[in-house]
């Protein structure tokens, strides 16, 4: 591909020469301020002829005889284009890309829209605000950045992706991500980690049905697009940055107690309780003098109770240290971007790694991005393609409550046990005090990563046929396939130990997963466009599209690896009847199709009046034949009312635009799976049959029952919404509201059991569901001069939602939550907790009625503790730009969401773990005499599940603040080669406030928090060059 | 350049508007589907054998008629399994009817296994030699369809009564997402001796050497039949059935140790049915844990009531270390483990229901009831002298009591009560005062339809007090 681009290039150069010269312009490019901007590419469009601007932003061209159009580009700023008539003098003002609306084009993945004619509601995120993130997963970067998402870091390991919903929950049972689409392709949601950001221009997010129906029964939970970087044209340019620095454990609000805070902590629970005077794992009191039972030891006993207790005090382990790092981070990239004559090309190679803030996870990528672009009278062609390898190390377990889990285990393991023996092993041993080493032990022996290939390929074919028709032809693939390998060492304590009986326990194991998904898509296209004596514009499209994914997965477990050689298939045992080590072999494939035909149709009227539609007919093998085509249509207007003459007049008002839009789409992407897999999801209509065994004889036998009579959840939007710039654009934004339905909201029925699957609920399109809600996003220039800019900013967004209708299916439970119709989704069900009996420590819980009772009955669970979905969420923040200096600062923030903490129920639970030989938090005070009033019950009485667990997770975080230098042209010209050179300092996750005690209100699923992996804080530095 | 636009053209409208069935109609790899779970007979046998699987159904059966009666007790480590059933504490939910209303769903389950396989027989490809066999699990299908109605009927629905309306749905047809209504009494009892006298009339005539009590038979149809006729009160027929069984010769009643050794699995004696299990110890275990907690044990009234001399005291209740009596019955194996199967039909009960339908009938033979209930006992009392019965009340009540002790843990007791309208009495010292005893007229002698059931089927109607 390179050499065919040399060559294509050298042919160019050659034609070059030859052409004759006539004329010369000159001019000075300066950004919206008036600041000159040097180093901008100007080209005669449609030729190779180009020069560059100087450090003043002044630039002289040559200018050919046919020459029409001059192109002004810049990777930081939005490209313009000026018609040269006979003009001598050209100077044009340059829009930064990013802070501004980009361009005035809305990308919709399918079509490019001017902003003004787009009837829904879009927000654009630009270079600027994507680049030198240092998260390995994209999506994270959307945080705090457009109105109306949700953007959550359910854990801090590198390369997670975010869970992402755009407008309100739209669906319960099936998944709420949105559709992901790259240079027109729908790539694999949640799977980003081969992507690498500083690859792309821009993200358009759609949150509207005008955008969404464009895909049908794909859309309904909104469209992320993504734009890659197209090469600039003008001279190749030669772009080097690096970014490195470090990431560090978040604040933690629980403290674990230390040595002296547990053993008096155990010695009162010890004392008060009164049944545990035989407890050895609560030393405190086990060896305490005042224990009756040290009156009953021997002298000789009673001496060692002392000595033991003496020297447990003298070991003050943190766990907490052992198991976080300082971890490092570098990011490196190249990249080449330049084109001569019709021909453009951006190419970069990017090295990525990131380490975890615990220990034994990282993330490392290679990426590397080819974009080529062909654009002539009659045809445009370009590829865009990326290919990526991530490996990714995990930690055993970075989720679940086990003590496997180090966020856990280095939480709830006593202080008094060390982490290395004498002899520098690890102080493994039987829980509860070993825990935490046996987990470090498995840390260091085993090993749990995965290697991921990731190739995205578009192809994006255009032909002019004359004036009005054209073709259009956009195809592509998006494949990845990951390699996981997960090896058990046989020699750790939790497999070697003499109660270990299992012969696979204790052989260790290796286990090798392979999964493949490929998405193919094929979308040809007609259109016709025409302008009638610029008053009316035309625009109609027709399109097909077929959409193909194939997903196959395929694992082994083996055992009996050999420890001198570690982590191989190759040491794996066969098993036999004597040595019992049979391996575990399994694996899957399902695959889908999509079938549809659209038509879009636009008519603007003097600029001023816009009405567009759009009709998409969708048949999919996911449903049942007699569902399987439907069709989703939007309608969609604009009123450019600033162009109208009574408010032209209005000096104030720069640009003021009404949009209102309606449409369905559909949640394909989304459809519920039983075990949220592609493979499961793939045929939920059909009734499936097993295999299996009665008696040693096989069997046939039916295991799910289907329902003929699925289709997709539909989700109709009205949208109206305001753009305005206005006081001469010093204070711009949009503002929109929205009203989302969802119809046919699969909720979960029982059937009969008269059918043969007894008490076994079923997805039935029965529910309605709402999100209503408005969004603001808002920039005021504060102050705009020369070397001076000081911009503020804020964008966030309201959402109420609520379960309108179950259609008659009664209420039914979602892990903590209940679905009930008039609620939000996301309501917590739990019986309210009434604090402690000050007389007796007894725990008191409400009953239904709001009486206050001693005697736990999960009958009296209530839903008035609010909703795990956060109503309120937005981000806020400045930038100051002085000279070369630039500072950004950017907040984000949620507010109203509450969350189950399920680490306190661990850390402050005297019967359940202080008595069982766990650690508490330190701010832990238990129910020790009448007249206490406390929060924590007597260790008389263990506790419940409660509303005590739930609380407030709104918070807000100072997500990200860069302060930037670019270096003066002035002093780069002394330099050689180098055309621009930029030095940055960036902090990430710096500061949060929140209520939040737990790890990362941001941690796990919405609902709970059990012990997540916690987003960690960054400071990075780098440089940007270009030669 | 025409032509690109026509190829073009032609491109979409070849996505557009054909509706491409091929591309859109695909067929899941990993598991079976409608389309192509049955296609062979080799792929119906695998059904039926899903089938007979599911008629384990009946150890719930045994469960419920043990905790609801008065042949257990709960037992001394007892944790609370079956504790609410047996202290009439359940109601229609899960949480508390959870033993009660599991035979509903069970049951419709073995139900739809059939309705799925029936309709491929007749299509499926089959070797020569396989041809015959289609009638042959077509009728095993359709015996084990009317044996499942006939569970549903017992447990949820009154006493037989021809006129009532609350009987329970029939089905013939597997349709997941059916909501149907309750049918009456005489036609589920219509549909099951239908379904029972067609599975007979197609079966080929067994022998001595080629019965076998592990698929359904002539023999063993015959044995339920005389089981549900009995049930009806339709003596005549009762007694035409179990003759029909007894005459056959095909399992014999024995006694001494060869009458002992059925219960480890040891021979097959007078078994007419089981359900086989090869690795499970799920019939044992619903009475005393693997770990030998003994969750329901016999009750004390169950155990007085036999005789020293009485091989069944020592074969069906047994003493353990801590000097607690367990369940013996289904307890040992010689298959290793507890692994027994599930005796869901044996000769003995032919003979108890014969002697009942004679001592019932409308002219009473009370002779030849007191022969075949004095040839039971004298194959389980050693030094047993035959007795004579002066009334027919007389010797129902003895054949009931035989059945009480015969047949305790294999599912019957809690019916027999039902069907004679006789109230559950037990010991003071098997239960509380609060549950000892349950009026014939009490609404828990019909298990409750599940509530779930009547979440989810709108023309579904409850029982009588749930």
């Amino acid at each position: 591909m390179r050499k065919l681009c040399l060559m294509l290039s050298a042919i160019f150069l050659l034609l070059l020469n030859t052409m004759a010269q006539t004329r010369t312009v000159t001019g000075k490019v300066t950004d919206e301020k008036g600041a000159p901007i040097p180093n901008v590419s100007v080209l005669v469009r449609g030729t190779t002829n180009g020069t560059t601007t100087a450090t003043d932003g002044s630039y002289s061209i040559t200018l050919p005889a046919n020459a029409k159009e001059l192109q002004f580009t810049s990777l930081s700023y939005d490209p313009v284009t000026v018609t040269i008539g006979n003009k001598t003098s050209i100077s044009v003002s340059m829009a930064a890309a990013g802070t501004k609306e980009l361009g005035e084009v809305v990308v919709t993945g399918i079509s490019r829209v001017k902003k003004s004619e787009y009837t829904g509601a879009t927000t654009k995120i630009g270079e600027g605000q994507i680049k030198n993130v240092p998260v390995g997963s994209f999506d994270q970067i959307l945080q705090g950045k457009v109105p109306g998402i949700s953007v959550l870091s359910s854990s801090g390991a590198p390369g997670t992706s975010a869970t992402i919903i755009i407008r309100g929950t739209g669906s319960i049972q099936g998944s709420n991500d949105p559709l992901y689409v790259v240079d027109g392709i729908p790539v694999e949601a949640g799977v980003f980690q081969g992507l690498n950001p500083n690859d792309f221009a821009s993200i358009d997010v759609i949150r509207d049905a005008a955008g969404a129906a464009l895909y049908g029964s794909r859309g309904s939970a909104g469209v992320i697009v993504i734009t890659t970087k197209k090469g600039t044209a003008g001279k190749m340019k030669f772009g080097y940055s690096a970014q490195m620095g470090v990431k560090s454990r978040p604040e933690f609000s629980f403290r674990p107690m230390n040595t002296t805070e547990l053993l008096k902590a155990q010695f009162d629970y010890g004392r008060v309780s009164g049944s545990n005077d035989n407890n050895a794992n609560i030393p405190g009191w086990y060896y305490s003098t005042q224990n009756p039972r040290y009156a009953t030891l021997s002298p000789a006993d009673q001496a060692s109770a002392q000595q033991a207790l003496d020297s447990l005090s003298k070991i003050n382990t943190n766990w907490g240290d052992e198991i976080f790092r300082q971890a490092n981070f570098s990011n490196h990239q190249i990249s080449l971007s330049g084109g001569s004559g019709k021909t453009r090309l951006y190419s970069s190679l990017g090295l990525y790694n990131e380490e975890g803030t615990t220990l034994r996870t990282d993330m490392k990528r290679i990426s590397f991005r080819n974009n080529i672009d062909y654009v002539d009278d009659k045809f445009s062609y370009s590829v865009n393609s990326n290919i990526g390898y991530t490996k990714r190390n995990f930690q055993q377990s970075t989720v679940t409550n086990s003590l496997a889990n180090p966020f856990l285990t280095s939480a709830v393991n006593v202080p008094y046990a060390r982490l290395r023996k004498d002899d520098g092993t690890f102080a493994t041993g039987v829980a509860p005090s070993n825990s935490a080493a046996n987990q470090l032990e498995l840390t260091e022996l085993d090993e749990n990563y995965n290697t991921q290939v990731k190739a995205t390929l578009g192809l994006n074919f255009n032909y002019k046929i004359n004036k009005y028709f054209g073709l259009g032809l956009v195809t592509g693939v998006d494949f990845r396939e990951t390699q996981g390998t997960n090896y058990g060492n046989r020699l750790a304590f939790s497999r070697s130990n003499p109660n270990v009986t299992n012969p696979t326990t204790r052989a260790g194991f290796q286990r090798e997963t392979f999964s493949r998904f490929l998405t193919a898509d094929v979308r040809p296209s007609i259109y016709f466009r025409k302008s009638v004596s610029d008053k009316h514009d035309i625009d109609i499209a027709v399109y097909g599209e077929y959409v193909k994914e194939a997903a196959k997965d395929f694992n082994f477990t083996g055992y009996g690896s050999d420890p001198k050689r570690p982590n191989t298939p190759a040491t794996i045992i066969q098993g036999n009847a004597a040595n019992q080590l049979f391996a575990n072999v399994g694996g899957r494939k399902a695959e889908t199709s999509l079938l549809s035909g659209l038509i879009t149709a636009k008519y603007t009227y003097k600029g001023k009046y816009t009405l567009s539609g759009s009709f998409r007919d969708d048949g999919s093998s996911k449903l049942p034949e007699n569902n399987r085509w439907q069709t989703f249509y939007s309608v969609g207007a604009v009123w450019e009312a600033s162009k109208e003459d009574f408010i032209k007049n209005i000096s104030a008002i720069n640009v003021l635009r009404i949009k209102l839009s309606y449409g369905g789409s559909g949640n394909a992407n989304n459809f519920p799976a039983s075990d949220g897999t592609f493979f499961t999801g793939a045929y939920p209509y059909q009734p499936q049959y097993s295999g299996g065994t009665y008696s040693g004889l096989e069997t046939i036998i039916a295991t799910y029952p289907g329902n003929n009579d699925m289709k997709w959840e539909s989700t109709f939007v009205t949208n109206l919404g305001i753009d305005f710039e206005l006081l001469n654009r010093r204070l711009y934004g949009d503002i929109n509201l929205y009203n989302k339905t969802t119809k046919d909201l699969f909720v979960q029925n029982a059937l009969s059991g008269v059918g043969g699957f007894g008490d076994f609920p079923i997805d039935v399109n029965a529910g309605e569901l709402s999100n209503k809600g408005f969004e603001w996003n808002i920039n005021a220039e504060v102050i705009r001069k020369q070397d001076f800019v000081w911009t503020l900013f804020a964008n966030g967004g309201y959402n109420k939602n609520k379960v309108i209708s179950l259609g008659g299916v009664n209420s039914f439970e979602l892990g903590t939550e209940k679905v009930t119709e008039g609620l939000p989704l996301g309501s917590h069900i739990e019986v309210g907790w009434a604090g402690v009996d000050a007389a007796t420590g007894q725990p008191l819980y409400y009953t239904k009625e709001g009486l206050i009772t001693n005697v736990y009955s999960s009958d009296d669970a209530v839903q008035t503790w609010g909703t795990s979905e956060a109503p309120w969420r937005g981000g806020f923040g400045t930038s100051v730009r002085f000279k070369g200096f630039d500072l950004s600062v950017l907040f984000s923030w949620q507010r109203g969401a509450t969350k189950v903490d399920n680490l306190e129920y661990f850390m402050e639970n005297p019967v359940g773990f202080l008595g069982n030989g766990y650690n508490q938090s330190s701010d832990l005070v238990f129910w020790q005499k009448p007249g206490d009033i406390v929060n924590t019950p007597s260790p008389l009485y263990g506790t419940n599940f409660s509303s005590k667990i739930i609380h407030d997770a709104s918070f807000m975080r100072l997500r990200e603040v860069s302060l930037s230098y670019t270096i003066p042209k002035s002093m780069l010209q002394n330099v050689k080669y180098l055309s621009n050179a930029r030095l940055y300092v960036q902090g990430n996750n710096l500061f949060m406030w929140t209520k939040w005690r737990g790890r990362d209100p941001e941690g796990g699923a919405a609902n709970i928090n059990l012990s997540e992996y916690p987003n960690p804080r960054g400071v990075t530095a780098g440089l940007e060059i270009t030669f | 350049m025409k032509q690109v636009i026509n190829i073009w053209t032609l491109l979409l409208a070849i996505l557009i508007f054909t509706s491409c069935k091929k591309e859109l109609d695909l067929q899941p790899s990993d598991t079976f589907s409608d389309a192509n779970a049955f296609v062979t007979f080799d792929d119906i046998q695998k059904g039926v054998n899903g089938a007979f699987g599911r008629y384990g159904a009946y150890a719930n059966d045994m469960y419920v008629s043990a905790l609801l009666s008065d042949e257990a007790k709960l037992g001394a480590d007892n944790t609370g399994f079956g504790a609410l059933t047996y202290r009439y504490q359940f109601s229609a939910d899960n949480t508390t009817g959870g033993d009660v209303i599991q035979a509903w769903g069970s049951y419709y389950a073995l139900i739809d296994q059939v309705n799925r396989v029936l309709p491929f027989i007749a299509t499926v490809t089959a070797t020569p030699d396989q041809e015959p066999r289609r009638n042959i699990v077509r009728a095993q299908l359709l015996a084990l369809r009317g044996i499942a109605h006939f569970g549903l009927l017992q447990a949820y629905s009154k006493n037989y009564d021809p006129a009532d309306s609350r009987g329970v749905p029939i089905m013939l047809i597997s349709n997941a997402t059916a909501r149907p209504a309750r049918n009456t009494m005489s036609e589920v009892m219509d549909r099951i001796e239908t379904d029972l006298a067609e599975a007979k009339a197609a079966l080929p005539a067994v022998t001595v050497g080629s019965f076998s009590d592990t698929v359904m038979n002539k023999i063993n149809i015959a044995a339920y039949q005389a089981r549900i006729a009995l049930y009806k009160r339709d003596y005549d027929a009762a007694i035409t059935y179990s003759t029909e069984v007894i005459n056959s010769g095909v399992k014999p009643l024995v006694s001494g140790t060869a009458f002992q050794e059925i219960w480890t699995d040891d021979n097959d004696n007078e078994v007419l049915f089981r359900v086989r299990y090869e690795t499970s110890s799920s019939i044992g275990t619903l009475w005393t844990t693997t770990g030998g907690t003994v969750s329901i044990a016999p009750s004390d009234k169950l155990i007085a009531s036999y005789d020293v001399a009485d091989i069944r005291a020592n074969t069906y209740i047994g003493t353990n270390a801590s000097g607690n009596k367990f369940v013996n019955k289904f307890f040992f194996s010689n298959r290793g483990g507890r692994v027994v199967d599930l005796k869901a039909s044996r000769i003995s009960e032919m003979y108890l229901i014969r002697a009942e339908a004679y001592a019932k009938r409308g002219a009473p033979d009370l002779a030849a009831g007191a022969a075949d209930l004095n040839l039971l006992r004298s194959n389980r009392i050693f030094g047993y002298t035959n007795e004579t019965f002066a009334t027919s009340a007389a010797l129902i009540d003895a054949v009931l009591e035989e059945r009480f002790k015969e047949l305790a843990f294999e599912g019957f007791r809690f019916f027999d009560l039902k069907r004679n309208n006789l109230p559950v009495e037990r010991l003071i010292s098997d239960a509380n005062a609060a549950w000892q005893t349950l009026p014939s007229s009490s609404n828990f002698f019909v298990l409750p339809i599940p509530r779930y059931e009547l979440q989810a089927n709108p023309n579904m109607v409850q029982n009588d007090g749930y």
